[in-house]
């Protein structure tokens, strides 16, 4: 069941327009067009039910039986019954792609809950949810979108009824009851509960029992209820009988829960023809961003990720994604961006639909003044489109400035940050203190020789490399931060350090510390932790 | 007897042939109009044209040979020059993971009067990746400078360093590339022509203060200039007042202050230098 959310009356929208799509042979279709084997292959798919073999799904024109019948039974009936086992997983997968290859009608879908694959129950069917309230006209009509939308599905390989009308609850009603051969119908606006009238009672999705006891008084059609009132009905009958009635007639919104929330920065170029040259895509993608960018530009925003679906006449989505370090609107400069990706892109038979989608968007006001005077290393317009041309390709984190952290160990006293983020750094830097050019990862221990212990060392060696002193300069003392937190294997980075700046003989400059304090009867332990320039 | 067509022609005078090497030299020129950053230093200005490196073209700085650990030198050296490009944003070409070396640090770059902030870093462990980021840095003009570290020269890369100095023309970026110095078994093959403006040498040299003096003391080594004069000379960096000064040789300073033995320098190591 869907999430039930009630709504008052007057929530029911003029002008809805809403498409269920069944699939009723999903379960054997599905093993046909992923097994890639012969339409008549497999009759039917089988499951394990209660200790017993029942037939779960069915193919088209198999005459006689049923799902939920027990295998023996079947076989007795059709003794040359071929079949397959059941996956309930891979028809939930197919289901899911194929509700995101629908987004070229619209972005509103739901699963129908109904669906056999959802529900883990017999059946073999698969059902999804179009909300196309003002859509059509992008294909034609009411009529030509149905029927497009069942062709299209008829040549992926699945046998499928779409019914469009004003509530779920009749377009549901019509497809799974409508006598009529097509697999597209349309009920036209306005045409309210009266155009279910002669159909069951059933088609309103209510409880076996309650229909069955309908039944028993006499009321088998949706029309022998519908005009009743409907307190005593709900007395009677329950609620469901009362609410169903209501979602039909529109008087009571069904709302319809997407799968993905549709974000309102979307613009969708549907193609005559499918296209697969790189100059017709990369035209397109112009042309969505030029509108995409009129857009933001006048709610005076800009977005940080774009992403871009390509609907292929194979019937799968291809998708690109960029981010940029800042909100963008310049459709010059985010098609740069998106080119790079375009070379991946493969278009196989052509690709017929493209939706651009601004997956994040940020307002984009006048650039605050700063108060303390324009920053050092701000970034022009070119350098925020560079660094976003070198993180696309070579990935956001490769890219990045440092910004101080407060910590008085050296290693620890600056991260990547940002790029966009121009942090301030101490501008007169202290000659009194300097730090090393070049900071290794970690401190690697070194062998070293001092004349007295607290004295820095005379000679040291390092990655087999031997060094003679001949000049030096300290110690400074570095004290461990006893009030942050360290995990166990870190503590012994605790310890006080006292750094010395050694130049070797050829003049080579290092930064190496003594871990602990000079202590007798104690060896200490050196290590190189910088290089000078 | 004066044959008027066998005299000798009139010789053009100096500054005429002068500008007319410079024309043919720069006959490649976008047309803009060469700036540089003087570097404060005097004895460099007389080998420089204009009297200080160039901008808008391609710099090459070369270390010592195969080691990642004397290329601080360098690097000392590439932050001496670009603190005296203006205040504009910085582009790095790092080496990813140059784990022997280490990597930038902040405060080392603060140390050596380049504000960090100012440095945007693009790591990238393929040189083509640092090569592309180069060029994509050398194409936007709000940059002051883009730096790369790049591996020994081959002679594949005559091209791709035409290409970036191209680029720096046109957009008047100064690019600078730093790279270790190629040793093959016949010998230092770092004679690659690669189309830079300029291209030095720089080793790390003994510094001739006392132990508590912070700066860097480098043997610089000019060793090709476009319209310059090759050199080579001893220099300090004082980072407090950008300047890059001649340090004074080793001897000349032991001659003129005597030997004082401060209480960290090891000065026993000295005196059994003095006797070997």
């Amino acid at each position: 069941m869907t999430t039930q959310r009630e709504y008052p009356a007057f929530r029911a929208e003029r002008g809805r327009r809403v498409i269920a799509l069944w699939l009723p042979h999903f379960a054997v279709e599905r093993h046909h067009t992923q097994e890639r084997c012969d339409a008549d292959a497999v009759q039917a798919v089988a499951t394990r039910e209660r200790g017993r073999r029942v037939i779960a799904g069915l193919a088209p024109g198999v005459a006689g039986l049923t799902p939920g019948m027990a295998l023996a039974d079947a076989r007795a009936l059709t003794p040359d019954l071929t079949l397959a086992d059941w996956d309930p997983a891979a028809d939930r997968a197919a289901l899911r792609d194929l509700a995101a290859w629908c987004v070229r009608y619209t972005p509103l879908i739901a699963f129908d809950p109904a669906s056999a694959c959802l529900r883990d129950g017999i059946g073999g069917d698969a059902a999804l949810w179009l909300d196309v309230t003002g859509a059509s006209h992008l294909f034609g009509g009411d009529w030509e979108m149905v029927a497009d939308l069942v062709n299209r599905i008829a040549s992926f390989g699945y046998t499928a009824r779409a019914c469009m009308a004003d509530t779920p609850g009749i377009a549901w009603a019509v497809t799974r009851t409508a006598a009529t051969g097509r697999g597209d119908v349309v009920v036209p606006s306005g045409a309210g509960i009266a155009a279910i009238a002669r159909l069951p009672i059933m088609a309103l999705r209510v409880p076996a029992a309650v229909a069955e006891a309908l039944a028993r008084s006499g009321l088998r059609r949706i029309g022998d209820v519908a005009d009743l009132p409907r307190a005593p009905l709900a007395a009677r009958f329950g609620p469901d009988l009362a609410r169903r009635l209501d979602q039909a007639a529109g008087s009571l919104h069904e709302p319809i829960e997407p799968l993905s929330p549709p974000a309102p920065h979307r613009v969708r170029l549907g193609l005559p023809e499918p296209i697969g040259l790189r100059e017709d895509i990369e035209h397109g993608v112009r042309r969505l961003l030029e509108r995409l960018c009129a857009r933001l530009e006048r709610e005076r925003a800009g977005l940080r990720r774009l992403r871009v679906d390509f609907f292929r006449a194979e019937g799968d989505v291809r998708s690109l994604t960029i981010g940029t370090g800042r909100p963008a609107r310049d459709p010059v400069a985010l098609f740069r961006l998106l080119a790079e990706h375009l070379d991946r892109l493969d278009p196989g038979f052509g690709i017929d639909v493209m939706v651009m989608e601004a997956e994040r968007v940020e307002g984009r006001g006048i650039a605050q003044k700063d108060l303390a005077g324009p920053t050092a290393g701000a970034m022009g317009e070119g350098v925020q489109d560079m660094v976003d041309r070198l993180s696309n390709r070579l990935g956001e984190e490769r890219v990045h400035r440092l910004e101080p952290v407060e910590s008085h160990l050296p290693e620890r006293a600056e991260r990547p940050s940002a790029p966009a983020t121009a942090s301030r750094w101490p501008t007169a830097p202290a000659p009194s203190v300097p730090r090393p050019a070049r900071l290794l990862r970690r401190p690697e221990p070194v062998e070293a020789t001092a004349l007295l212990p607290d004295h820095p060392p005379a000679w040291f060696r390092w990655r087999g490399v031997d060094y003679r002193i001949a000049r030096a300069a300290g110690p400074e003392r570095i004290a461990p931060e006893w009030w942050e937190d360290l995990p166990a294997d870190r503590r012994r980075g605790g310890r006080t350090r006292d750094y010395f700046r050694l130049e070797a003989r050829d003049g080579q400059r290092f930064w190496l510390y003594r871990e602990g304090l000079a202590e007798r009867g104690e060896a200490p332990q050196w290590f190189v932790h910088g290089l000078f320039a | 007897m004066a044959d008027p067509i066998h005299a000798a022609p009139a010789r053009p005078d100096r500054d005429a042939l002068v500008a007319e090497i410079r024309r043919l030299e720069r006959a490649y020129d976008t047309g803009m109009p060469t700036r540089s950053a003087p570097l404060g230093c005097a004895v460099l200005a007389d080998h420089l044209p204009e009297d200080g490196l160039a901008l808008g073209r391609v710099h090459e700085l070369v270390g010592e040979a195969r080691s990642e650990v004397r290329d601080a030198a360098v690097f000392g050296f590439a932050c001496a020059l670009l603190s005296r490009f203006g205040t504009g944003a910085i582009l790095w070409c790092a080496r990813r993971a140059n784990v022997l070396g280490g990597a930038p640090s902040a405060r080392g770059l603060a140390s050596l009067g380049l504000d960090p902030a100012r440095v945007i870093f693009v790591d990238a462990e393929e040189e083509a990746d640092r090569l592309w980021a180069m060029e994509e840095g050398l194409s936007v003009p709000g940059l002051a400078a883009v730096v790369a570290e790049l591996d020994p020269a081959r002679r594949s890369e005559a091209t791709a360093s035409r290409r970036l100095q191209l680029a720096a023309e046109k957009s008047g970026v100064t690019g600078l590339i730093l790279r270790p110095r190629l040793t093959t078994s016949r010998g230092v093959g770092d004679r690659v022509p690669v189309a830079v403006e300029t291209r030095w040498r720089i080793t790390a040299a003994p510094s001739p203060y006392g132990p508590h003096d912070v700066r860097p003391v480098w043997d610089v080594v000019l060793e090709r200039a476009r319209r310059g004069r090759p050199g080579a000379w001893r220099l300090a960096w004082d980072a407090g007042s950008a300047v890059l000064e001649e340090a004074l040789p080793c001897e000349a300073l032991a001659r003129a202050v005597p030997q004082t033995v401060e209480m960290r320098q090891t000065g026993n190591q000295n005196n059994e230098e003095v006797a070997a």
